[in-house]
């Protein structure tokens, strides 16, 4: 490790000194007290959500995620109360997976790996790489591509991405467009470091720590009441059952899980929430608690073996464990 | 005048509030005005002491900033703020024009922060020694987050000596570090967030535990600093720091649940194998 970063030049101090200004700023306009302005006309409400279809462009209609573009993330994706989250698309780490930072809701660079960008709109003049991540395209593809990178800032971007760590310096072309180092335990940098970190805490988690949500128990299929089989090819002499199904949340889709009692075979379909069929987790991976993947959704379905008394989860091809929950009485 | 779903409707399709009809302008309008001047009276009355008033109120100025802000560049043009503004009211269980206009708030405070640093000006220059927040002398000075001038401008033999105590100092206390402020010092050395999944991982603790930590630690190193090195002790606190970050670094790299940690930065490198 180099030594520790104690020279900051003048100009970064005066930024620094900027950037705090903001920092407390933004910390009073927080504490303006909401104003209760609760309405109960239901009949408004009705109407309104009638109408939000044809107002929200769908995420279906935008581009693939593709390196360079800069995206609006989805509210699904977002812890609340945070405001509107673009990113920019760095780089592919492999199928399905891209690395993507987001931009601050500050002006002025913070931090060392905070790259101002020049000549941009307020909400996209600087880049978090510190806080940069790889998501699955499959999240990636829930916003908004409202832009792109050139192709110099991107390169900018890379350049201080492949920093190993805060030890290594900036290149002296790009030292006059980021933040100073935080050298001190003090530094309310960190609290802000805090704070946007969170921006992923609905994107990424391990699942040895956030078990609930993320594994779901298959019933004993000896258990099942006949009233719940569901026929679902005409022609089929047994019955498959349906046993179990569950929410994908951040996506909105539902996952029916069907079983035949004499065999240890899962048939998993894929819904969207009006019931049609749907491909919008082809290429997730189906996981059972000690044993792993044991498959993979494609064209909306997918089969595995499974004992009894299994637990399941999916995982994207980012490698994060979605959160799912169970649906009582899904027929 | 209170907004109806039909104004926001309305401005989502014309997407200019100027195009709108005269109802939905005034409607937006007056809310936006009133919402953005009460931000900014508040801002200037909570930091009384930063910054003077001298501007005028315009409903059209604070409608003006907050349409340019969130304004995608490039050829893609629309405004995806807007769908995210919808989205955001659709997902909601709450009425959705109390979410729009929630929301709305919360999209006006990034827009008023810019609008004070941009109109306002701040009372004098800022003094290393004044205080970080306006009016309360216990927030800290730039001076406390800034290194020591004396660091610097220290001649080399003085600043060798200086590491060689802080060295020592930091070995010894090292080992009375618990794992939570190791993990606290091995993500600031890897200019990691401490409220990252991977950090919580690492300390087997959720993100709260980690903040606390940090700030434990803060006093600690200062009040121990002040026991053993009272004379030096603001001088040595950045070595005492430097090499800390660097003994709890190296212990991180044989800890198996600091794995991850580590892995984020080597993703953000292989990220960059794409020029």
């Amino acid at each position: 490790m180099k030594s520790f970063p104690h020279k900051r030049s003048k100009e970064q101090t005066a930024a620094l000194g900027e950037w705090l200004a903001q920092w407390h700023l933004d910390r009073k306009l927080r504490e303006y007290p909401e104003q209760d302005v609760s309405r109960e006309n239901k009949d408004k409400h009705q109407r309104a959500e009638q109408d939000f279809g044809r107002l929200i462009r769908p995420f279906s209609e935008e581009p693939v995620p593709e390196v360079n573009q800069i995206r609006l993330l989805s509210p699904s994706l977002l812890p609340g109360g945070r405001g509107p989250a673009y990113v920019a698309v760095l780089g592919n780490i492999k199928a399905g997976c891209c690395l993507v930072a987001p931009f601050s809701r500050f002006q002025t660079p913070a931090l060392p790996y905070e790259l101002l960008l020049r000549d941009s709109p307020a909400a996209l003049t600087v880049l978090c790489l510190w806080n940069a991540r790889s998501i699955s395209t499959f999240l990636l593809s829930q916003s908004w591509c409202v832009s792109q990178l050139s192709e110099a800032e991107l390169h900018d971007a890379l350049a201080i991405c492949n920093l190993a760590d805060q030890s290594n310096s900036i290149p002296e072309t790009l030292a006059s467009r980021v933040g100073p180092p935080v050298c001190d335990l003090d530094d309310q940098r960190l609290e802000y470091m805090d704070e946007e970190g969170e921006l992923w805490i609905k994107m990424v988690f391990f699942p040895a720590e956030a078990e609930t949500g993320v594994y779901l128990h298959i019933p004993n299929l000896r258990d099942l009441s006949q009233e719940n089989a569901m026929q679902l090819a005409a022609d089929s002499t047994d019955p498959l059952v349906c046993i179990l199904a569950f929410e994908v949340k951040l996506r909105s889709l539902f996952v029916h899980v069907f079983a035949k009692p004499a065999e240890k075979m899962l048939f998993l379909v894929v819904s969207d929430s009006f019931g049609e069929s749907s491909s919008g987790l082809d290429g997730i991976a189906v996981s059972l608690r000690g044993i792993g993947v044991v498959g993979q959704f494609k064209s909306g379905q997918s089969l595995i073996h499974a004992e009894d008394l299994a637990d399941i989860a999916l995982i994207d091809p980012a490698g994060v464990v979605l959160q799912i929950s169970k649906i009582e009485n899904p027929l | 005048m209170a907004t109806e779903f039909k104004h926001w409707e309305e401005w989502k399709e014309k997407c200019n509030l100027r195009l709108c009809g005269d109802e939905t302008k005034a409607a937006l309008l007056a809310y936006s005005g009133k919402r953005f001047h009460s931000l900014v009276e508040w801002a200037l009355r909570s930091l009384k002491f930063a910054y003077q008033d001298i501007n005028e109120k315009n409903d059209w100025v604070g409608w003006d900033l907050f349409d340019n802000y969130y304004i995608d560049r490039g050829e893609r043009t629309g405004k995806a703020y807007k769908d995210w503004l919808f989205l955001t009211a659709r997902n909601s269980p709450d009425n959705c024009i109390v979410v729009l206009e929630k929301e709305m708030t919360l999209l006006l405070r990034n827009v008023v922060r810019t609008y004070i640093r941009e109109h306002y000006p701040r009372k004098g220059v800022k003094s290393l020694d004044a205080p970080l927040e306006s009016g309360n002398p216990d927030s800290g000075t730039l001076m406390d987050v800034t290194p020591s001038p004396d660091c610097s401008t220290r001649d080399s033999v003085e600043a060798s000596d200086g590491r060689n105590m802080a060295a020592g100092f930091a070995s010894r206390f090292f080992e009375e570090l618990s794992r939570r402020e190791r993990v606290v010092l091995v993500a600031l050395g890897l200019g990691l967030p401490a409220s990252c999944a991977e950090a919580e991982k690492a300390a087997q603790c959720k993100r709260s535990m980690l903040a606390d930590a940090r700030s434990q630690l803060n006093i600690c190193i200062r009040d121990r600093l002040k026991r053993e090195m009272s004379e030096d002790a603001e001088y040595l606190r950045f070595y005492v720091l430097e090499a800390l970050l660097e003994k709890c670094i190296e212990w991180a790299k044989g800890e198996k649940s600091c794995e991850s940690m580590f892995h984020l930065l080597k993703v953000r490198q292989a990220g960059g194998g794409r020029p």
